[in-house]
């Protein structure tokens, strides 16, 4: 037996095989804490709480998990908190790795035997970042504490190599995994099966929320929810506010990382001379969005990618690919 | 002169704006030069890049052996025991949502596992 596990910024995904297909587990990767403040509130909030996935801590104050975190908050007009902030485990908040470890725990559940393999994905060192709380070294090691914890032998992947793992079989895994998440945009160029230049962009689909939030006086959870469950389309027009904005938000994004691709990549002594065209792999939540894909391609060909491109294409499963690609290296290992 | 700006008893000398001007002048040429050089080595030296470290083995590894001794210091920052038994579960649901796809990797598998012999 073996497993995938994404840790994400946004969702922790977990991939297993079973006899059906392959079985995903999906958890928001948010927590959102009611403090009472008498012992009457406690009980009043217990009993509102009685259909969401909260824990209780010991100073008497409940955690909210998941979406029902995200909702509570939205609820508030506040913003539910996140213990993994840009891919790594978030220096900012104190509970952020006791209420990760939680998270991890639940989702990957109890190893089915001692020493079960599982593979869970790390970001790349960003390119446009300088800040020294990222430390990939570190939220490996505490990721893998965690899991080792209930019994798995965990190794980490970078995301973007699981990608091209997931994606480019048919491609003899050679070409581009862009894998764009909640916190940043992961990218590795693959050469028959080597990953030959593996980076990160910091800006993804937390900045789109964030500038949306401040364009239009919104917490970041509203606007996130909004752009979850609204429809617009990258580029067209559109009436409702928040959503106008997060339209043009995604457009820079999409202009900014594909001209830091451009650059990374320009004279990357590393990059391999291909002989053929390459396949671009795209994943992630943020790729979801209505045109992205399609708005992607044409920006790279404006922006001077440096590589000849066959065709830029969506995950077939954008949201389960990093893990799926994971379960695939545990395997074969 | 006004942007002669020299004291008389020649503490403290100002330096006049001229000199100014050319030292920062020197300054950020010296710096374009300094990282002028740096991406030529990088680009001419691959080596001087570091090559990304893949999730599956390579064969030549470098190990620590006597007579090639590869030494450095694990300086990684410690990761403290992380106690969640204080977080108590209330409800019975399991946390996530579960989805099966029917998606065969088997065939993936192999043909990976087969590439990287």
């Amino acid at each position: 037996m073996a497993k995938g596990l994404d840790v994400g910024t946004s969702f922790v995904v977990l991939a297993q095989d079973t006899a059906e297909g392959v079985a995903y587990k999906d958890f928001r990767d948010a927590f959102y804490v009611i403090k009472p403040s008498t012992p009457v509130s406690t009980k009043m909030i217990e009993k509102a709480l009685h259909d969401k996935v909260f824990v209780k801590d010991e100073d008497g104050s409940f955690i909210l998990l998941g979406q029902d975190a995200i909702e509570k908050a939205v609820e508030r007009n506040d913003s539910a908190k996140r213990p993994m902030y840009r891919g790594v485990v978030s220096p900012k908040e104190k509970d952020a790795k006791r209420i990760l470890a939680y998270i991890l725990k639940e989702v990957a559940g109890t190893a089915s035997e001692p020493g079960e393999k599982i593979v869970f994905c790390v970001p790349a060192q960003p390119v446009d970042q300088e800040d020294e709380d990222f430390d990939v070294g570190y939220h490996e090691d505490v990721v893998k504490t965690i899991l080792a914890e209930v019994g798995y032998e965990a190794r980490s992947i970078n995301e973007a190599e699981a990608l091209c793992y997931s994606e480019l079989e048919n491609d003899d895994y050679t070409g581009v995994a862009l894998s764009c998440g909640a916190g940043m945009v992961n990218c590795c160029v693959m050469l028959n099966g080597e990953p030959t230049v593996m980076f990160s962009t910091t800006k993804s689909g937390d900045w789109v929320d964030r500038m949306v939030a401040v364009a239009t006086a919104e917490p970041d959870s509203v606007v996130q929810a909004e752009k979850e469950h609204g429809s617009f389309t990258i580029g067209q027009p559109t009436e409702n506010t928040i959503l106008a904005a997060v339209s043009a938000y995604y457009e820079r994004l999409i202009d900014y990382t594909t001209k830091r691709l451009a650059v990374a990549l320009s004279g990357h002594p590393l990059l391999p001379k291909f002989k053929n065209p390459l396949a671009i792999v795209i994943a992630g939540g943020t790729s979801k969005a209505n045109g992205f894909v399609e708005l992607f391609g044409k920006k790279l060909a404006e922006n001077g990618f440096p590589l000849q491109v066959k065709e830029v294409r969506h995950a077939t499963d954008p949201l389960h690919a990093v893990a799926r690609g994971c379960l695939i290296a545990a395997k074969v290992l | 002169m006004a942007e002669q700006n020299l004291t008389k008893d020649g503490r403290g000398t100002l330096m006049s704006s001229n000199n100014v001007a050319l030292y920062l002048v020197v300054g950020v040429l010296v710096g374009y030069l300094l990282g002028r050089i740096d991406t030529l080595i990088k680009r001419f030296r691959p080596e001087a890049v570091a090559r990304p470290k893949g999730f599956f083995p390579k064969q030549h590894e470098r190990l620590f052996t006597p007579t090639n001794p590869h030494v450095e210091i694990n300086d990684k920052k410690y990761v403290a025991p992380i106690p969640t038994d204080t977080l108590v579960k209330t409800t019975a649901t399991e946390l996530g949502e579960t989805s099966v796809s029917a998606d065969n990797i088997n065939q993936s598998v192999s043909k990976l596992a087969q590439l990287k012999k």
